[in-house]
């Protein structure tokens, strides 16, 4: 126990009425939209609001897996196609991050890379860059080199705002491995590579699993790139789907919120899955600069 | 929306018109076409959907259609058209039209087989609406419509009023008493909307009502010498100030999402577009004040409203132009001989039609009249005042900008006679 | 790598910020590069600039912004370090709150958007219902009536967005506050608001400067929230620079004054980059001796 804590029973009961607090500042909205999924609009309109919902349906997921016809069936059609788009952006995004991203940070964390200071100010700016502003840049260039409306093209603008954060990530974290743990297998014959490969890599476990995580879980949300730059019908990914429902003329708000329950569910579970890595892969990253 | 009536009544009618077209030998050979991209914005989808699927199973057609939503829509084909994708066939607003035609995204159609026939059948001002500044013809009508005001009869007989309002200030003031008798939290409805068919049409129809001018003869803005302009906007001011309307008005993306509002049977009056009229009257499973004929009245003031007409149009990139015509004259025209397309707006949505001849068919006059005043309705058609300031190259994006300041002055935030100078300011500076 | 999916991109959209773009009309000079066409358009000096600068809905949404940042870092800090406060008490289900953390966190915008206005909409919103049911309201409140309320909602679903990540990192720092500075501020008869203030809060320093700086980057850059909730409405009342720049550019394609917006968020993003430099720099080195 830490010292810090309140500890006569007043403050007990004070510190379970605020973590009740927070509970359902954290959760309560999300779960909220769960059980708008799953009613039916005329309930959520009736007044007093039922909390309970007094009828369950799956209706509106069954519309928005194109299961039943309805009038905004085009745009639910997406969704599917997108969800595989998206998984397909995220895990590459998360491999090229993996394997460039992880080896640029043993790189800073070991070597003296030459103009270190300033490329990992370079580095921090990077990170701190508002992506949209690179965005009209992308816009012709992609047109140029024939890459709009491509997966391609959206994997590689996705790295330039998600390896910038592994960089820094992996190189806090490999900085808390030892650098005898090198030296030791340099000393057995291996060289540097080999020494990052069978030695180093093999204990950062938690590291590359906050890292890749952490990517996946961007890629999977980010919306404004792919809004502007994959617009073909089946070349977008998740959220500007989704956007694209609460965008639809007609439509019942529990449809959306399926299809947004829906979009949310891969990301959270991952999330949730790593949590203990995550927290402490990123708490380093960001903790130790 | 009743599936099973609309579904019934499409295949029936459809294979008629669609026999007499084969009997004519007019598509008769086995000919299929190209493969060709239609892009609408959202409205009715499924509809779309059917009469697309009948023209690819009876025409011959490949038509691929999709649909994208409507507050972004044309953006979002200058956003893919700068990608490379060609559309051959596209839905094109009133307010895009010159800047989409000026910039070579679209061609002219009079050098097309059969337009001649189709401008006669026209009324002659909706004609005039699609035609470019250059006199040319840019697009064939999807729709012509305009606003109408709608009332709820079990609300306003409820409280005591007897007959709907005839002027600004009898509703006005019949607003402020179901406001205060608690009868209603927001009793007026207008179609402030941000996209393009909210606030700026709603705007010109006050305007009109009043009796003024927004553009003067050389396309200018000139609200600021319009006495009738502010006396709508000072109007505007006082029933927002009096929470007669329900503020969430101002960020609904769509017409249709602000008309849903008057589904709930809480509100009094709406303005709105003349086609909205059937959804409140006809679909009980959605509408409150369904089933039964929606409660139109003439318009206050001069009773003119603004009226546009929507077009399809053709891409002036489009490899398959024999094809892409034919599918337009199917959407806009009279492919099938029977006005296919046309009537199905007719009949399903009541989306008034720019071909007078529609209203002579008794199978027409007979829907209208199940849900409307069809008589009113077309008096107020009569009524309809078109402009032709959206034949300038600026206007789009002065249609776009226009919106914020518009809410500004509803809002408060800025004074009547400013506000209106800051649109004059605004069209200078796109000049 | 990062160099070619930034650097030129950055590059090629400050020469845009210089020049006449209008994706309609193409026109002007075009780099060959590795046998691609890359259009240059009309160099127009510092034109955009100067327009820019003279244009009051800049001014206005400059302002805004500024509230906008100031608003969303002084809610993070709170509420982030509030939250953190209370889960560092000793509670039944620790590690289950530290799951829960993640999940508005993990949620896109597009979605967190959507789930708001399950919240906040006038006429279905849960927060309306509960309110209307407690009796604290007659009818339902329109959060997004006027502007200013708008905004303020737009700053408080973006907090609930990020402050658990704020709580993350302060959790982190406070675990590694050695127990025995507790010991002895409790000896010494320290209560908890002083231990609070004088043993906590002063440890925390670090990490509280980093959430103030990462939150003020994220608050500049906030984009997809306004696209689902406001568009930049009622009026311009919630328009951002970001959103001014992104509306500029993609709405009407006119991409010099879009890009010479966001290049003015850029220079302020780098600024604010050289200060978190010096700091985390600082501190490596302290941390080095």
């Amino acid at each position: 126990m830490k010292p810090g804590a309140l500890e006569r029973r007043a403050g007990r009961t004070l510190v379970y009425a605020l973590l009740v607090v927070v509970t359902l500042w954290l959760v309560g909205p999300f779960i909220w939209l769960f059980v708008t999924s799953i009613s039916y609009q005329r309930n959520l309109l009736a007044r007093p609001l039922a909390l309970v919902p007094p009828e369950v349906t799956l209706d509106n997921y069954r519309m928005v897996l194109g299961m039943v016809r309805f009038h905004a069936e085009g745009q639910a059609a997406k969704i599917l196609p997108s969800m595989l788009n998206s998984l397909v952006v995220a895990t590459a995004v998360t491999v090229v991050n993996l394997t460039v991203g992880t080896t640029a940070g043993y790189a800073y964390a070991r070597f003296r890379v030459p103009m270190k200071t300033f490329s990992l100010f370079a580095l921090l700016f990077t990170r701190m860059l508002p992506t949209v502003v690179l965005i009209p840049a992308y816009f012709l260039l992609f047109k140029a080199l024939g890459l709009q409306n491509t997966l391609t093209g959206l994997v590689l603008a996705y790295c330039s705002f998600t390896l910038p954060f592994t960089i820094w990530i992996m190189k806090a974290y490999f900085e808390t491995i030892p650098a005898d743990l090198d030296k030791s297998a340099l000393v057995d014959g291996c060289n540097r590579l080999q020494a990052y490969y069978r030695v180093v890599l093999p204990v950062s476990g938690p590291g590359l699993v906050a890292a890749g995580a952490f990517t996946f879980m961007l890629c999977w949300n980010e919306f404004i790139v792919a809004q502007i730059l994959n617009t073909k019908l089946g070349t977008t990914t998740l959220p500007p789907v989704i956007a694209g429902m609460n965008a639809q003329i007609n439509i019942d708000y529990s449809v959306i919120a399926s299809s947004g329950f829906l979009s949310a569910l891969p990301a959270v579970l991952l999330v949730l899955c790593f949590q203990k890595y995550l927290v402490q892969g990123l708490t380093t990253g960001s903790v130790k600069g | 929306m009743q599936p099973i009536t609309r579904r019934s009544f499409l295949r029936t009618t459809s294979l008629l018109g669609t026999s007499a077209v084969l009997a004519d030998g007019f598509f008769g050979e086995a000919r299929a076409d190209k493969p060709i991209n239609l892009a609408g914005w959202v409205f009715k989808p499924d509809t779309v959907k059917d009469y697309v699927d009948l023209y690819n199973q009876k025409l011959g057609g490949q038509v691929k259609y999709e649909a994208i939503p409507w507050a972004q829509y044309h953006p979002t084909m200058e956003t893919r058209a700068f990608g490379g994708e060609i559309f051959d066939v596209m839905y094109c607003a009133h307010n895009f039209r010159e800047r989409w035609y000026a910039n070579g995204l679209i061609r002219p159609l009079d050098d097309l087989p059969g337009i001649a026939e189709l401008k006669k059948k026209m009324n002659p001002q909706n004609l005039e609406s699609l035609k470019a500044k250059d006199g040319k013809l840019a697009g064939v009508p999807y729709f012509t419509s305009l606003f109408i005001l709608i009332y709820n009869e079990p609300m306003l007989q409820g409280a005591g009023i007897k007959a709907p309002a005839k002027s600004w200030d009898e509703l006005v003031e019949h607003s402020l008493k179901l406001k205060k008798d608690k009868v209603s939290d927001y009793p007026f409805l207008p179609n402030w909307n941000v996209s393009p068919s909210g606030t700026m049409p709603q705007f010109m129809t006050d305007a009109f009502s009043e009796g003024a001018n927004v553009f003067d003869a050389r396309n200018k803005v000139i609200v600021d010498q319009e006495p009738g302009v502010a006396r709508a906007m000072e109007r505007w001011q006082k029933v927002w100030k009096a929470e007669l309307v329900n503020p969430e008005v101002l960020t609904k993306t769509s017409s249709t999402d602000t008309h849903r509002l008057f589904w709930t049977g809480r509100y009094a009056y709406h303005t709105n577009h003349s086609y909205y009229l059937k959804t409140i009257a006809g679909e009980p499973e959605n509408s409150k004040l369904a089933p039964k004929k929606a409660k139109m009245t003439m318009y206050p003031g001069t009773g003119q409203t603004y009226m546009w007409t929507d077009s399809y149009t053709i891409n002036a990139k489009t490899k398959t132009l024999d094809d892409a015509w034919k599918l337009v004259r199917f959407l806009g025209g009279n492919l099938t001989g029977d006005w296919h397309v046309q009537r199905q707006w007719c009949l399903i949505s009541g989306l008034d039609n720019p071909y007078p001849e529609m209203y002579e068919h008794p199978e027409i006059i007979a829907s209208y009249d199940r849900w409307v005043d069809l008589k009113l309705l077309r008096r107020q058609y009569e009524k309809g005042k078109v402009i032709a300031a959206y034949k300038e190259p600026w206007y789009s994006e002065y249609d776009v900008k226009a919106v914020p300041i518009v809410h500004n002055i509803i809002r408060g935030g800025v004074t009547v006679p400013q506000g209106l100078k800051e649109l004059v300011k605004l069209q200078k500076s796109l000049e | 790598m990062i160099s070619l999916v930034v650097v030129f991109p950055l590059v090629y959209s400050l020469w845009m910020s210089f020049a006449d773009v209008n994706l309609l009309r193409t026109t002007g000079p075009a780099l060959e590069l590795f046998g691609l066409s890359i259009p240059l358009f009309r160099y127009v000096g510092a034109q955009n600039y100067v327009r820019l600068l003279a244009d009051p809905l800049y001014w206005d949404s400059f302002w805004r912004t500024a509230y906008f940042v100031g608003a969303f870092v002084l809610e993070t800090a709170v509420v982030g370090l509030g939250m953190a406060l209370v889960l560092q008490e000793r509670f039944l289900g620790r590690p289950l709150m530290r799951s829960l953390l993640l999940i508005p966190w993990s949620l896109s915008r597009i979605v967190v958007g959507l789930l708001w206005i399950g919240l906040l909409d006038v006429e279905f919103g849960a927060l309306n219902g509960l309110l209307y049911r407690a009796g604290l309201i007659d009818s339902y409140i329109s959060f997004l009536k006027s502007g200013f309320s708008a905004l303020n909602v737009l700053v408080s679903v973006y907090m609930w967005n990020q402050a658990p990540f704020a709580t993350l990192l302060l959790l982190a720092g406070m675990q590694s506050i050695p127990t025995e500075v507790y010991m002895a501020a409790e000896v010494d008869g320290a209560g908890y608001w002083q231990r609070l203030r004088y043993v906590t809060l002063p440890a925390l320093r670090g990490i509280l400067f980093l959430v103030l700086v990462v939150s003020t980057v994220n608050g500049f850059l906030m984009l997809d929230l306004i696209y689902i909730l406001t568009m930049g409405g009622p009026g311009n009342e919630t328009t951002t620079i970001s959103w001014l720049g992104f509306q500029t550019a993609f709405q009407f394609f006119k991409f010099g004054p879009g890009t010479a917006i966001l290049y003015t968020l850029t220079v302020l993003c780098l600024l604010l980059t050289v200060v978190y430099h010096k700091v985390v720099f600082r501190k490596l080195d302290a941390e080095q001796i």
